[in-house]
C-alpha cells in the first residue's frame, strides 16, 4: 500500500468519527441514562415543564421512538392530556414505520454498519416488545381520562395484537440469534465465560417472569374496557388471559369467577371454584353492600430500572480488547403495596395486589439479547483492533494514541430502554356505595401518602389511577 | 476539472428535485393504496355497497314506492384496531340514501342545537310568532340504522393482512324486527417491499 494510499484509509476511519461528533446530544457518545436522569429528578418534585421541553428536542432524531414515549408519559404525568396523546401517537407512527421498512434498507443497513466503527447506540432504537405494548396501553389511558371508551378499545387491542405478535415472533428471532451466536461459538465460548459472572445476578430478576412481553396488566385493562362497553363475554378472556399470568392475583380470581357465573359458563365457573375456594361470593358481585359501584385502583410503583455499563475482555484476532455491555444491577426487592383507607368509616379496604413486574420484563428483555450483542461485540472489537494496529503503522505514536483514545470513549453500552415506565403495577377492586368517599392511600415503603376524592356512581365504574415517583403520588381518577 | 463541475451541478440539481414539494388535484373516487390501513376507497366501497343494497331489497322498494319512511342512524361500533371516524360512514351512506328519495332523515346529534332554536322563537319574545316553528310537531322515526365495524389483522415479519368486516341494520321501531340488513367484506394485503430506504 502506498503512502498515500494509507493516509486516505487512516483518514476514512477519522471523518465517521468526526461526522458523529456533532451527534454528542444524543446517546452515541453520551448515554441515555445521563441524559435521562436529571429530566427523572424533576420528575420527583413534580416539575415535568423542564423534561418537557428537554425531550421535545429529541423528538425527530434516530431515537425517536424512545424519547417520545418517555414525554408522552411524563405529559401524561401532568395531566396534559393532549399532548401525550399527540406524542404517543407520533411514537406509534414511528413504530409502524420502522416495522413496514424495507426488508433491506440502506439506512439499516448504514446504522448497522456504523456499529462496528462506534458503539450499539448508532442503531436507532426499535422498542422493546414490552415497552410498545405498554405505549398502546397508556394510550389507552388517555382516551378512558377523556371518556372516549371506543377509542380505549381501539388501543387495548392493538396492545392485545402486539402481544400476541411478539409471541409468534419471538421465538424465532431468539433462535435466530443463537444459531448466529453458534456460528462463531469458539470465541463466543470465550466471551460467554467472561459475561457468565456479570450476567448471573441478573437471573434471579429474569426468573419472576416467563415472557419479555406478557403484560397481565394491559389485559386487565382490557377486560375493564370491554366491560365499560358491555362485552362481558370480551372483558372475560382477557381477564382469563391475565389469570393465567398472574394466577394468585386474587382480585383476577374474583373477576374471572364473577363473569363465569354471569356469562352462565357452568364448568369452567366449578372448575375455577375448586381452586379459588378462598374467595368469597360477596366479594364477587358487591352484595354485601347497597347501592354499590365499584372502585378500580391501579397503582403503578416506582420507576423502571436502568441499565449499568460493565467492561468485559472480550478476544479479538489481536488479543483481549475490553468491551462495554449493559447490565441490570439492581436487585429484586419484595412487594411494596398501597393501602387504602377510609378515614370516615375508620374502614381499611385492603392492599393492592401484583400484576405486572416491568422490571423483570426489562431484564428478560435484556437477557434474551445477549447472544446478537456478544456476536456485535466481537465483529467490531475485531475492526477497533485493526484500526488500531493500522493507526499505529501509518501515523505513529500520535495515531496510536489517537486510536486508543477513540476506541475508549467510543465504547459506550447501549444503555437505552423506557425509563419512566413503573418499577411495577398493583391492583386493587372494591365495591363501595354509592357517592363521594373520602380515601387515604400510603405506601408504606416510600412513606409516600395522600388524600383523594373519588365519587362512585351506583352500578358504575371508577378507575382511580395511582402513579408513583419517587416519594410524589400522581394521582387521576375517571368515573363512567 | 470542468467535468467534476459539471458533476456537482448535475448532483446539486438532482437533490434539488427530489425535494421540491408538488400539489396536483386528483379524482376522490381514485383507488388509494397507500397503506394497508383503513382508507377512502374502503369508505366509498362500504357506502356504495349499503346503499345499493338496502335499495334494491325487495321488501324495502315496496315499502318505499308509495311513501317515503323516516330514519333515524343509530352509532357504528367501531371494533377494529384503528381509530376510525364512524360517523363519516353513516353520513355518507345517509347522504346517499336521502338523495335516492327513498327515505327521510331525522339527526339525533342535532336535537340540542334544535330545541335551543325553538326556545329562542318561541320563548325570547325577539321572534314574530307568526313565523315561529311551533313545539310538537317533530315527526317520530319509523327505523333505526344501526352497525358495527369490525378487523381482524394478521402479521409476520413481512406480509400485513387486514380483513374489515362492516355490518349495517334497518330495524322497524315498531316491531323490532330488523327488515334488513347486510354485510361488506373488505380485504387487504400488505407486503414490505424487498429493497428500500
Amino acid at each position: 500500500m502506498s503512502d498515500r494510499l494509507r493516509q486516505l484509509s487512516f483518514a476514512s476511519l477519522i471523518i465517521p468519527f468526526l461526522s458523529i461528533a456533532g451527534c454528542s446530544t444524543s446517546s452515541v457518545f453520551t448515554s441515555y441514562t445521563t441524559i435521562m436522569n436529571p429530566l427523572i429528578d424533576g420528575v420527583k418534585v413534580r416539575k415535568c415543564d423542564h423534561a418537557l421541553n428537554v425531550l421535545k428536542k429529541h423528538r425527530k432524531g434516530k431515537d425517536k421512538i424512545l424519547y417520545l414515549m418517555e414525554r408522552g408519559r411524563i405529559a401524561q404525568l401532568k395531566d396534559d392530556l393532549d399532548m401525550s396523546i399527540k406524542d404517543y401517537e407520533a411514537a406509534i407512527e414511528a413504530v409502524r414505520h420502522m416495522e413496514d421498512k424495507a426488508i433491506i434498507s440502506a439506512s439499516d443497513i448504514g446504522a448497522q454498519a456504523s456499529t462496528f466503527i462506534m458503539n450499539d447506540n448508532t442503531i436507532p432504537y426499535k422498542g422493546e416488545g414490552y415497552e410498545k405494548v405498554f405505549l398502546y396501553q397508556f394510550q389507552a389511558f388517555n382516551y378512558l381520562a377523556k371518556k372516549d371508551i371506543e377509542g380505549a378499545g381501539v388501543e387495548v387491542r392493538r396492545a392485545n395484537l402486539e402481544q400476541n405478535l411478539a409471541l409468534e415472533m419471538h421465538e424465532k428471532e431468539v433462535q435466530k440469534a443463537e444459531e448466529k451466536a453458534r456460528e462463531k461459538s469458539i470465541e463466543m465460548g470465550q466471551a460467554y465465560a467472561s459475561l457468565d459472572s456479570a450476567y448471573r445476578t441478573m437471573d434471579d430478576v429474569a426468573g419472576k417472569v416467563k415472557s419479555s412481553f406478557q403484560n397481565a396488566y394491559t389485559f386487565y385493562l382490557s377486560g375493564i374496557v370491554y366491560e365499560l362497553l358491555n362485552l362481558p363475554n370480551d372483558a372475560y378472556i382477557d381477564y382469563k388471559k391475565a389469570l393465567q399470568i398472574f394466577p394468585n392475583n386474587t382480585y383476577l380470581q374474583r373477576d374471572v369467577l364473577r363473569l363465569a357465573k354471569g356469562l352462565g359458563m357452568n364448568q369452567e365457573l366449578k372448575d375455577y371454584a375448586s381452586i379459588f375456594h378462598m374467595t368469597r361470593d360477596a366479594d364477587e358481585d358487591g352484595r354485601g353492600v347497597e347501592k354499590a359501584g365499584e372502585l378500580i385502583v391501579f397503582f403503578e410503583n416506582g420507576l423502571a430500572p436502568q441499565k449499568k455499563e460493565i467492561k468485559v475482555p472480550l478476544p479479538t484476532p489481536y488479543g483481549f480488547l475490553a468491551v462495554a455491555f449493559p447490565v441490570y444491577t439492581e436487585k429484586w426487592s419484595g412487594i411494596e403495596p398501597l393501602s387504602l383507607f377510609e378515614p370516615a368509616n375508620k374502614s381499611v379496604f385492603s392492599e393492592t395486589e401484583p400484576l405486572c413486574y416491568v422490571q423483570a420484563l426489562a431484564v428478560k428483555s435484556l437477557k434474551e439479547k445477549i447472544p446478537g450483542m456478544v456476536v456485535r461485540h466481537l465483529l467490531r472489537s475485531a475492526a477497533k483492533a485493526a484500526f488500531q494496529i493500522e493507526a499505529r503503522d501509518t501515523a505513529g505514536i500520535a495515531g496510536m494514541i489517537f486510536s486508543s483514545f477513540y476506541n475508549v470513549i467510543s465504547e459506550k453500552a447501549d444503555l437505552r430502554s423506557w425509563l419512566t415506565l413503573p418499577r411495577d403495577v398493583q391492583i386493587m377492586r372494591n365495591y363501595l356505595s354509592a357517592g363521594i368517599h373520602h380515601l387515604r392511600i400510603e405506601h408504606k415503603a416510600s412513606g409516600a401518602f395522600s388524600d383523594v376524592d373519588v365519587s362512585i356512581n351506583q352500578d358504575g365504574k371508577t378507575i382511580l389511577r395511582v402513579i408513583r415517583v419517587g416519594s410524589v403520588f400522581y394521582i387521576t381518577t375517571i368515573a363512567f | 476539472m470542468n467535468g467534476l463541475k459539471k458533476m456537482i451541478y448535475g448532483l446539486c440539481f438532482v437533490v434539488g428535485a427530489g425535494c421540491a414539494t408538488s400539489v396536483k388535484y386528483e379524482d376522490a373516487t381514485k383507488v388509494e393504496t397507500t397503506t394497508a390501513d383503513f382508507g377512502s376507497t374502503d369508505l366509498q366501497q362500504i357506502a356504495n355497497k349499503m346503499v345499493d343494497s338496502l335499495l334494491s331489497f325487495p321488501p324495502i322498494i315496496q315499502t318505499t314506492t308509495e311513501r317515503s319512511p323516516i330514519i333515524f342512524v343509530d352509532t357504528i361500533k367501531n371494533k377494529t384496531l384503528e381509530h376510525i371516524d364512524t360517523e363519516s360512514i353513516t353520513d355518507s351512506i345517509r347522504t346517499k340514501i336521502l338523495r335516492s328519495g327513498k327515505f327521510r332523515f331525522v339527526d339525533m346529534t342535532k336535537v340540542e342545537a334544535a330545541k335551543k332554536q325553538f326556545e329562542f322563537q318561541n320563548e325570547s319574545g325577539m321572534v314574530n310568532q307568526a313565523t315561529a316553528a311551533a313545539f310538537g310537531r317533530n315527526i317520530g322515526a319509523e327505523y333505526m340504522l344501526y352497525g358495527n365495524f369490525a378487523s381482524i389483522v394478521k402479521k409476520s415479519d413481512n406480509v400485513k393482512d387486514v380483513y374489515y368486516k362492516f355490518t349495517l341494520n334497518l330495524m322497524k321501531l315498531e316491531t323490532g324486527i330488523i327488515e334488513w340488513a347486510d354485510e361488506k367484506e373488505i380485504r387487504k394485503i400488505s407486503k414490505r417491499s424487498l429493497f428500500g430506504w
